[in-house]
């Protein structure tokens, strides 16, 4: 899969950008910009009946050309997770859903049955399902059996920063799924998200680790070089790991 | 946070959580009007009682008393 593909939709930038975090709304878009992605999520909340009008995110975004994935986070039931999918295509006018069923608080895991559920019913409800899950091959297979149109497994808990935790379920859920494989949350730094890519995912989705940087803007340009860079190595071919040396200079005609 | 504007009339509903009170079977439009909220702008959603109201029928559909009505928009989120 040479493109980077969803529903129809071509894009360039493999890395796919969250918008939540940023010290200010300045450095959200300069981050933003600087990461090259094309893809930015954003959240579902009620509006707040203040006098200070806040900042129109979905505007701003709309005016760059962004593609806006909402997603359902926050939802505990497959329930809730279908009505703010709907909520979110009537207000952004996206079938694009971001799919997120919580299963705990603390470690904001998945709730696998839950996300199957509700992925079934988004599916049928005519959405592009784009769901964030565990690294199980079995669920992911699943998820594309619903007709999900990419999986995107955790590399690690979200905000957590602990990179890619379990490098052979990706590469097995790799091979077991033709749909976009798209790493979601846990990439803490530019080599986790190159990690990710050298493994054969299509893309990577992170937040945190640009939002909670010392300088965002640059690790935004950091990720978006390690995305690229993980594709190629990717396309390329690693060699293959030895333990022993093999001398790369010629051992013939050594001077005596 | 208090609603910013008192809307005159007589029948409860709850409005993103919040207690109002409002004219009888105002209709969707009216309600984001009375909320100082322009009804014609882009990026927000309404539902009331859990079921989405599409944008097309926000003047045909009233609001009866003691609905949950709420208004969506998107916000910062990864």
């Amino acid at each position: 899969m040479q493109e980077f593909k969803i529903a129809d939709q071509t894009y360039t930038s493999r890395l796919l950008i969250g918008t939540a975090g940023y010290p200010n709304f300045h450095i959200m878009t300069e981050s933003i910009a600087a990461s090259g992605a094309e893809i930015a999520t954003v959240s579902m909340r009620r509006v707040k009946f203040t006098n200070t009008p806040g900042e129109n995110l979905f505007a701003l975004l709309r005016e760059r050309g962004m593609t806006i994935l909402p997603n359902t986070a926050g939802c505990f039931t497959a329930k809730d997770a279908v009505l703010t999918a709907n909520l979110a295509r009537e207000a952004l006018d996206t079938s694009l859903i971001k799919l997120e069923v919580i299963g705990d608080e603390e470690t904001q895991f998945p709730d696998v049955e839950q996300l199957l559920n509700a992925a079934e019913t988004l599916v049928k409800d005519g959405f592009t399902v784009l769901p964030y899950c565990n690294d199980d091959p079995i669920t992911c297979r699943k998820l594309e059996d619903i007709g999900c149109a990419a999986v995107m497994p955790l590399g690690a808990p979200i905000g957590s920063g602990m990179g890619i935790r379990n490098p052979y379920n990706i590469q097995i859920i790799r091979n077991l799924v033709q749909v976009p494989l798209i790493v979601d949350a846990g990439v803490g730094t530019a080599s986790d998200a190159a990690i990710a890519m050298e493994l054969g995912c299509d893309g990577v989705l992170l937040n945190t680790a640009v939002a909670k940087a010392h300088r965002p803007v640059l690790m935004a340009e950091a990720m978006k070089k390690a995305v690229e860079a993980g594709r190629a190595a990717f396309l390329a071919g690693r060699i293959p790991r030895k333990l022993y040396a093999t001398a790369s200079s010629p051992q013939a005609d050594m001077i005596e | 946070m208090p609603c910013a504007v008192t809307i005159l009339g007589n029948m409860n509903i709850r409005v993103n959580g919040e207690e109002k009170t409002v004219i009888p079977n105002i209709n969707i439009h009216d309600l984001l009007t009375a909320l100082e909220m322009d009804p014609t702008q882009a990026g927000i959603a309404v539902a009331v009682d859990r079921e989405v109201i599409p944008k097309t029928e926000w003047q045909a559909i009233e609001i009866r008393e003691n609905s949950e009505v709420e208004i969506i928009r998107a916000v910062q989120g990864g």
